[in-house]
């Protein structure tokens, strides 16, 4: 599996597949920036207010699209450039190929996420860009707010991450780009214009992404709360790679594919 | 050495017959032709034999493994090139390679890599993204990663497709060293005047079935015209036995190699006097 996560890692960094994902989140952070300086407070900059703000406006559409676009493609382009049939020759099982690609995307996703995340906090830090909306920075003190940073943008990855395992799925039933796309994301768009009801909010991870900046943002942080909703994301990304498995092994191409 | 067997291959898609009792045994150090019109069915046992497809019937069996059920233990004894070659656009040909051998948990060895490319002509290219390859260097950089592991069956369809003159010839005594080296090579063409010469069996497949191999190995481009200058006698002699095709102050017989021997013998005890023999050019219609 190891040697499959390597090789993919390999073909995600020279394909560039990772510049789109980069691009991608950090025009979104900075869209949400911008969006604060001209609506900021002047007297007011908030670090944690700001970071509170760039997952509230991203969290919910933009950043699962975008976790959706890249895992998806992973699977399309090969798929599409039918080198399908070059990797399923391999001595390694259809099991550890899909594993070692979703490692590998995730591998690739979570640096970029983190890069992204990191460096536009840096920069707005130095600008200084500020909140529209108030939380009392003082009295959380400078290490909590990193902690605090830090829990949001983890939690926040893992929720990407599942929602990756999701478009993954998708991708290898339908193995079309746009189809995966348009299930994906109209799924999302569903679950935010319909909300489920109040008994099955909990065990939907889809609208998970609004939970951690939330919890985060409290003076008493909810740790249990936070800590189920992480599981509810693993547990749904654990189900969409064993789905993603099972059906990778009956996969067989179609004639003339 | 039987390396290769398959069992009674049926492949249906919903109600269609794509392939029906497909028996084989193949042995090592032979190239086997697989003719057929388009459609027939040969890409289909392609694919079954590569573990692309799976049966719905039957068994293909590698070394006595059964590549359906253990493929893992089989994918280093198999290469393949199948339709067209399957390449990264962003990947080089040096690339490539180095992926096909980390493909089949192989060490990268540029020596190998190097001399594959010397016999394949593709080392000028080495260094350039597939991207911009034509389909003729494209096709070779596909053999190329189908052979690199060192499979002892190495299965090529239409290897030929949108290659040259040269590069057929190129490709034809490349299959040659791999037979020399013990491989089995299965060679799939529609076109069996590209792939004549170099096969030691053809296998035909027509609307899914198998049509006698035994008979079309033997007829491979060993048809014979024999004339005979065009007398009332020498008619006389040939009619009741053959039939007779007449063009100007000549008469021809068309006979296939296995009746060569009886004919030549039958003219020589009747005394008949041969002008001329040719060996006809057999094209896959010829079969149909």
């Amino acid at each position: 599996m190891i040697e499959v996560m390597k090789i993919e890692l390999y073909k995600i960094i020279k394909s560039k597949q990772y510049i789109f994902l980069v691009v991608s989140l950090f025009l979104f952070i900075i869209v949400a920036l911008l969006f604060m300086f001209y609506n900021r407070d002047p007297n007011e900059i908030n670090l944690f207010s700001l970071i509170y703000q760039v997952f509230a406006f991203n969290s919910d559409i933009f950043f699962p699209t975008v976790s959706i676009a890249f895992f998806s493609s992973i699977i399309t382009k090969e798929f599409q450039d039918k080198t399908i049939k070059m990797v399923i020759g391999s001595v390694y099982t259809r099991q550890n190929i899909i594993i070692g690609k979703f490692l590998a995307s995730s591998i690739v996703f979570s640096v970029a996420f983190l890069i992204t995340v990191l460096t536009a906090f840096f920069i707005a830090y130095l600008l200084p860009i500020s909140s529209i909306i108030y939380i009392d920075y003082e009295q959380l003190g400078t290490l909590n707010v990193f902690g605090r940073m830090m829990l949001i943008t983890l939690s926040t990855l893992v929720f990407l991450i599942s929602f990756g395992s999701f478009a993954f799925l998708v991708a290898l039933i339908v193995r079309n780009q746009g189809l995966t796309m348009l299930i994906a994301i109209g799924l999302l768009m569903f679950y935010i214009l319909i909300p489920s009801p109040d008994w099955l909010t909990d065990y939907i991870f889809i609208g998970k992404g609004v939970m951690f900046y939330t919890a985060f943002s409290f003076l008493e942080i909810p740790y249990l709360e936070a800590i189920k909703t992480v599981l509810v994301c693993i547990l749904y990304l654990l189900t969409f790679i064993i789905c993603s498995t099972i059906f990778f092994n009956r996969f067989e191409l179609k004639d003339g594919s | 050495m039987e390396v290769l067997e398959l069992i009674d291959i049926h492949k249906n898609i919903k109600s269609h017959k794509i392939l029906t009792g497909i028996n084989l045994k193949m042995n090592t150090g032979e190239i086997i032709g697989l003719i057929g019109s388009n459609g027939a069915g040969k890409s289909t046992l392609l694919k079954i034999i590569s573990n692309l497809l799976k049966p719905s019937e039957g068994e293909v069996l590698i070394n006595n493994i059964n590549v359906h059920d253990n493929f893992q233990q089989v994918a280093n004894e198999i290469g393949y090139l199948i339709e067209e070659p399957v390449l990264y656009p962003y990947l080089t040909a040096k690339e490539h390679l180095h992926l096909a051998l980390k493909l089949h948990g192989k060490p990268i060895n540029d020596k190998q890599i190097n001399s594959l490319a010397t016999m394949l002509d593709i080392t000028p290219f080495l260094h350039k993204k597939t991207k911009n390859y034509s389909m003729g260097m494209k096709q070779k950089l596909g053999i190329a990663c189908a052979v690199i592991h060192n499979p002892d069956i190495v299965i090529l369809d239409e290897p030929t497709n949108s290659i040259d003159i040269k590069g057929i010839n190129l490709i034809k005594k490349f299959i040659l060293q791999l037979k020399s080296q013990g491989k089995l090579v299965i060679v799939s063409s529609h076109l069996l005047q590209e792939i004549k010469n170099i096969c030691d069996h053809y296998i035909m497949i027509e609307n899914g079935e198998l049509i006698n191999t035994d008979s079309l190995s033997t007829a491979k481009s060993q048809q014979y015209l024999i004339y005979f200058k065009e007398t009332p006698e020498t008619q006389n002699k040939l009619e009741p036995y053959y039939p007779l095709h007449k063009s100007k102050e000549c008469i021809s017989i068309e006979i296939s190699h296995t009746d060569l021997n009886s004919t030549l013998k039958f003219i020589m005890d009747n005394n008949i006097h041969i002008s001329d023999i040719e060996k006809v050019e057999l094209s896959f219609e010829n079969f149909l």
